[in-house]
């Protein structure tokens, strides 16, 4: 088996001590950050992108990873005991695990939540180990129509089919295009947008557009919430903190399928976990329903655990779908491909090749992390409640520094600090109306291949359209995305008339 | 542009306490406004554009001129949302915003209302953004510029902290300077020496 040989080799590169200092750092940030609602991973690597420009790619690449995973570790501590979620994917989560706690057994749903998410990341790696060199192999065919087809896969996707509003998620994508065209044409070499004035020659930043949209976006949106917005309490916790046997092999069906449903969802540009941990959770409910003693309503364990590993196997698969094809399918994994591209690397079928040596590094690094972050939650998740002590005010005047901070010290120029202004007036601008913001990064990091794969494919075919529909994986593509439109478009449908009822 | 419009209909009006950030009705049209006000600056600058001689078709106008068509769509679009929506609110069809302050059972949510900061009166119930809080974060991310040059960076960040947590409601001078200073300093420290990022010295230049 090469890929277990491979995987050996990235062992040895991963234990080294530095690199296991890494790990550990990434775990315990990605935890702290998912723990505390506003806050997630997506924005937690925005920040650190820039400072770690002096660290060696492997270290980066190690540190974000425990990030990713990390954060949908901490996530559902809050949605467990203060029935906030500290992130989007974590609402599954929210609705049985805080019942749990409401009846006592808030150590229990902790335990239930990160051995889930324990579960669904090692089983989605696992995979990802065995399948993702084979996928970079298939995608070395890929011409600009497959690419072109990918990106626009990945496009629709979050836009329409995760944001709740199909307009708003269209109109956060289009956005996002429009910022990705400011710079010099790739293919022509024309100056685009940039209106006299030097800076924007090389287009904005992408360091300064992440952090403006996720970090500065979200200090102005609590700024002008902070008096307003009712803060909640966190539960009193006691009792055993650990599961009892008969508790574990309850919830143990509900992990794997939770696995089951996380995996696809994360190779596939649905723009995150939200999709999945609704759907294991629906399903568990479902199931629920046909037992003699039906559990849910009271704080049923299986509730719990299937949303909990369905969220880590699709961050666990969206790293393969990063690696193997450089199509990001969140919003953390654009983040670490725009840090690929800043490293002068592009994930993608070549990566395996060009840099196998980090890439199975960085795969054997998500297997240590994910025992580290089990270590660092199972027992003191209560711990890690306690970080929303933090005064507000200074966790996000800290949170602005560092952004002042990533973003000079990458460019050392006082007119990317104004353009950091600039995007996070808008960052505040979607958050106060409801836009994802999801569909905006993805846009911006995946709108130049975008253009130059259609551009390219269009001059090939000397103008002729039917150049893009041409191939049987562009219209498998095409395909599997009307047919997610249709689901979609039905199941709003269906849930709109159930509301009238 | 958001504070004026009139609130929806609430019964939780104790203390200035609001839901969650309540879509206020036409402050929606922010957003196709914010569409096209991105479609006239991708205008103006297809048409002032310079196209290099002999570029390979389709040229640098092609994808942006897609992009300038879903601008403008999405933009008709919202509107039409928008308005129908407010309607909508108008003839009272929108009750599950009241549902806000309930979990998952059906009980009530234990939530502490904020405190106001000393010397600011309570909000207005209807308020949806605080703008004196947003214009101190930003005036403090424009003295940051102004500073950071001149005054080196332990200063300029110092000033920024403290004025976002003052913007945040944090109101002990002393204390929150020194934490400002505290970190930083040690920013200055860590990432400037031990990560060798470049960072202005300003008046600490001959002591460093």
């Amino acid at each position: 088996m090469d890929q277990l040989s491979n995987l050996m080799q990235g062992f040895s590169l991963a234990l080294t001590p530095i690199n296991l200092v890494w790990v550990v750092v990434g775990c315990v940030l990605g935890t702290a950050v998912g723990v505390l609602p506003g806050l997630g991973s997506a924005m937690a690597v925005a920040l650190l992108l820039p400072v770690t420009f002096s660290l060696d790619p492997v270290g980066a690449f190690i540190m974000f990873a425990g990030i990713y995973y990390g954060g949908l570790f901490g996530d559902s501590t809050t949605a467990i005991l203060m029935n906030t979620p500290g992130n989007s994917t974590a609402i599954a989560s929210t609705f049985e695990g805080h019942r749990m706690a409401k009846r006592g057994r808030a150590p229990q749903a902790l335990a239930t939540a990160a051995i889930g998410a324990f579960t669904g990341g090692l089983l989605a790696t696992i995979l990802v180990v065995f399948f993702a060199p084979v996928l970079a192999e298939l995608a070395t065919v890929f011409g600009p129509a497959e690419y072109f087809a990918l990106a626009v896969v990945a496009f629709v996707a979050t836009a329409a089919v995760v944001a709740d509003s199909a307009v708003k998620g269209l109109s956060a994508l289009a956005i996002g295009l429009a910022i990705a065209l400011i710079g010099v044409d790739a293919i022509s070499g024309a100056a685009r947008y940039t209106f006299g004035v030097p800076s924007l020659l090389d287009g904005i930043d992408i360091v300064v557009i992440t952090v403006g949209l996720l970090a500065l976006g979200e200090v102005l949106f609590i700024a002008s919430r902070i008096h307003k917005d009712p803060e909640a309490t966190a539960m009193k916790i006691s009792g055993r903190p650990y599961l009892s046997g008969k508790e574990f092999r309850e919830a143990l069906p509900a992990w794997l399928r939770g696995s089951a449903f996380g995996l696809p969802f994360g190779a596939i540009p649905a723009g995150g976990a939200e999709i999945p941990t609704f759907l294991a959770f629906g399903l568990e409910r479902n199931l629920d329903r046909r037992r003699a003693e039906p559990q849910f309503g009271t704080g049923a364990i299986r509730g719990l655990a299937a949303p909990e590993a369905a969220a880590n196997a699709t961050a666990g698969s969206a790293m393969g779908s990063l690696l193997a094809l450089g199509l990001p399918t969140s919003a953390t994994a654009a983040i670490m491909l725009a840090a690929f591209q800043q490293y002068g690397m592009q994930p993608g079928p070549l990566l395996f090749v060009r840099n196998g040596e980090l890439v199975w590094a960085l795969l054997a690094s998500l297997f240590i992390g994910m025992i580290v972050l089990l270590v660092i939650n199972l027992p003191f998740a209560p711990l890690w409640a306690k970080l929303l002590m933090i005064p507000k005010p200074y966790l996000y005047a800290g949170i602005t520094v560092f952004s002042a901070l990533g973003v000079y010290a990458s460019s050392g120029s006082i007119f990317d600090v104004a353009m950091l202004t600039v995007i996070g007036l808008l960052g505040f601008a979607l958050r106060r109306f409801g836009l994802p913001l999801a569909p905006v990064l993805i846009a911006v990091i995946l709108g130049p291949l975008a253009e130059t794969s259609l551009r390219r494919a269009l001059a090939i075919s000397e103008g002729d359209p039917g150049a893009l529909f041409s191939s049987g994986l562009t219209i498998t593509l095409y395909f599997l995305l009307l047919l997610g439109l249709v689901w979609v478009a039905f199941s709003r449908l269906r849930s709109r008339a159930q509301a009238d009822i | 542009m958001t504070t004026s419009s009139p609130a929806p209909p609430s019964d939780d009006t104790a203390a200035g306490t609001t839901a969650k950030p309540q879509p206020s009705g036409m402050a929606e049209l922010v957003v196709p406004a914010i569409l096209v006000a991105i479609a006239v600056f991708l205008i103006i600058g297809t048409a002032t554009m310079v196209e290099p001689p002999s570029v390979q078709r389709p040229g640098p106008a092609f994808f942006p001129g897609i992009i300038i068509g879903l601008l403008l769509i999405m933009a008709v679009l919202s509107t039409v949302q928008t308005l129908r929506t407010v309607r909508a609110r108008r003839a009272g069809l929108l009750q599950d915003e009241q549902e806000a302050h309930l979990d998952a059972d059906g009980d009530p949510i234990e939530e502490i209302p904020p405190d106001p900061p000393p010397g600011r009166e309570p909000w207005p119930a209807g308020a949806v953004t605080d703008w004196r809080a947003v214009l101190t974060v930003l005036g403090s991310l424009v003295a940051f510029m102004v500073l950071l040059r001149p005054a080196g960076w332990i200063v300029a960040a110092a000033a920024l902290f403290w004025g976002v947590a003052y913007a945040l409601g944090s109101r002990r001078p002393i204390f929150d300077v020194s934490v400002a200073l505290v970190m930083s300093s040690v920013i200055q420290l860590t990432f400037g020496y031990l990560l060798g990022l470049n960072l202005p010295a300003g008046f600490l230049a001959g002591v460093m």
